[in-house]
């Protein structure tokens, strides 16, 4: 049985999505499809009308190189500090020390960790490290910002935190789309919910259209 | 980009080092020891040879002419063949000459001198390439007035046997090892990669090209592979320094003098070094290739 099966949404460039609903109703793997991390067996995902299962190996790099990734799981690197676990973002794109240098702070700042650039991940707190997973992904001013469950490991005050973390990011231009089950949190905001069971759109709270999913 | 890429990943590659220091140097040592075998089979190889040739060159084809020919016809025909270093006309008289003290009757030999002598003229050819000396013998024998030719075929042909064995052995050798030092290096990067698994994860999602994240690992396998060789290098050297002063001096080995040549044996340390750092690099990517899939 496919984890998504006839799905068919568009999002725009600069929208806030959420992709919500139980566990297994399939919200990781249509991430994961956008990220071009699972391929669909039927049906394809477009970006900017174009088939990403088409794309070459340089193009789907570049794609991803517009993606900003936000885990449940933080994925942060325990050996490096949180101003190095931030630049590593510029570092494996092969931007110069001047550039990492100007924009780390500058996305610490957004996320209001400045002053714990020189902490490891261990010394900071589960919303914290959240925090510092989001300023790895908008450094690179990515095109998309892509979370999966990022509060799920947070306590609900900073959960809100850091929805509205995302909010800002969003007026900034930045497509986000967050995969969450945090019904309550959700509620709260004014934003695209596209609600998931089984694999299938139980409903979506509106219609529009830059990536495809079909 | 380009300057980036790379001050990354020696950064990395020197950390990596660093924190796996004692796996990287256990590696060094057994890819130096690997190394130094190889080497080994190299010089042993290329004293072999030089005993080859040494030992051909004494090999002289023994040309026997008509009574009827004319020995300096012969001499134009022998200059024209490619191949002979140089030659001496040993004429009938001389020829009995040595034959007699050979045998040590001169009485005997007495009675055969003049017109008696039964000895025709010869030459003694010299061949530049010992392994030739069959070929030159067939090629000497078809000029018109030449008797016969003459040299130890026997012996010759052992000899020649002796160093295609050597270079069979060297070549089994050397591909055996090879693989061996590959494999350590597979291991040892592929440690490193499980102890960096998680950083080369979150590297994929950053939209890190496979390249980027290669090099360090590919840089980290060629300098473990270069610093094994370098010590593999070092330890050979001077071994062999000795070796090769002490035989020199053993007067019975007259014939076996290791080659001292030092263009030909930096020759040898250099193509170990580069071999031993292709080798690492070899590895490296042989250790990255499944990791890599996105």
């Amino acid at each position: 049985m496919p984890a998504v099966s006839k799905v068919d949404l568009t999002i725009e460039q600069g929208e806030f999505v959420f992709f919500v609903g139980d566990s297994g109703a399939g919200k990781t793997t249509l991430i994961r499809l956008v990220f071009h991390e699972v391929v669909p067996t039927s049906g394809a995902v477009f970006f900017h009308g174009k088939d990403l299962s088409h794309f070459n190996p340089g193009e789907l790099l570049r794609y991803r190189r517009n993606i900003g990734m936000v885990f449940q799981d933080f994925r942060l690197l325990s050996r490096k500090t949180v101003f190095e676990n931030t630049a590593f973002a510029l570092e494996v794109l092969g931007r110069s020390p001047g550039e990492i240098k100007k924009k780390v702070p500058r996305a610490l700042e957004q996320v209001g960790l400045s002053h714990k650039s020189r902490m490891f991940p261990s010394q900071l707190s589960g919303g914290e490290q959240q925090r510092v997973g989001i300023a790895r992904a908008i450094v690179k001013e990515p095109l998309l910002i892509l979370a999966d469950e990022p509060t799920g490991n947070v306590d609900p005050n900073n959960a809100r935190y850091i929805m509205e973390l995302f909010e800002q990011i969003n007026k900034t231009g930045t497509t986000v789309v967050a995969a969450t089950h945090a019904w309550e949190l959700v509620k709260e905001m004014d934003q695209r919910v596209v609600s998931l069971e089984d694999g299938k759109v139980k409903s979506d709270s509106k219609k529009r259209g830059f990536a495809r999913v079909t | 980009m380009l300057l980036n890429l790379l001050r990354y990943s020696l950064r990395q590659c020197f950390q990596s080092l660093g924190r796996n220091f004692g796996l990287g140097l256990a590696s060094v040592g057994v890819i130096a020891v690997t190394l130094m075998v190889l080497g080994s089979f190299l010089l042993i190889a290329i004293n072999t040879e030089r005993l080859v040739q040494a030992m051909g060159s004494n090999v002289e084809i023994g040309v026997f002419i008509n009574r009827e020919a004319e020995p300096e016809e012969i001499e134009e025909e022998l200059e024209g063949i490619p191949g002979i270093e140089g030659y001496s006309f040993v004429s009938r008289e001389e020829g009995l000459e040595m034959l007699s003290d050979w045998m040590g009757e001169e009485e005997v030999m007495q009675d055969m001198e003049g017109e008696n002598n039964p000895l025709p003229h010869a030459f003694q050819v010299r061949a530049a390439d010992a392994a030739r000396v069959p070929e030159l013998a067939g090629q000497i024998e078809d000029i018109a007035g030449v008797e016969k030719t003459d040299y130890g075929r026997d012996l010759l042909e052992g000899i020649l046997q002796v160093g295609r064995w050597a270079n069979t052995v060297l070549l089994v050798a050397g591909i055996l090892l090879a693989a061996a030092a590959v494999f350590l290096i597979l291991t040892t990067v592929r440690l490193s990669l499980l102890s960096r698994s998680e950083e080369v994860g979150i590297m994929k999602y950053l939209g890190a090209s496979n390249w980027f994240i290669r090099l360090p690992f590919l840089l980290e396998g060629m300098i473990i592979g270069w610093a094994g060789t370098l010590l593999a290098v070092i330890l050979l050297g001077t071994g062999y320094h000795y070796l090769a002063s002490a035989v020199g001096e053993v007067d019975f080995l007259f014939l076996v003098r290791p080659v001292t040549d030092p263009a030909i044996l930096y020759q040898v340390w250099l193509g170990l070094l580069v071999a031993g750092t292709l080798i690492g690099g070899l590895g490296s990517l042989l250790s990255l290739r499944r990791f890599l899939k996105v």
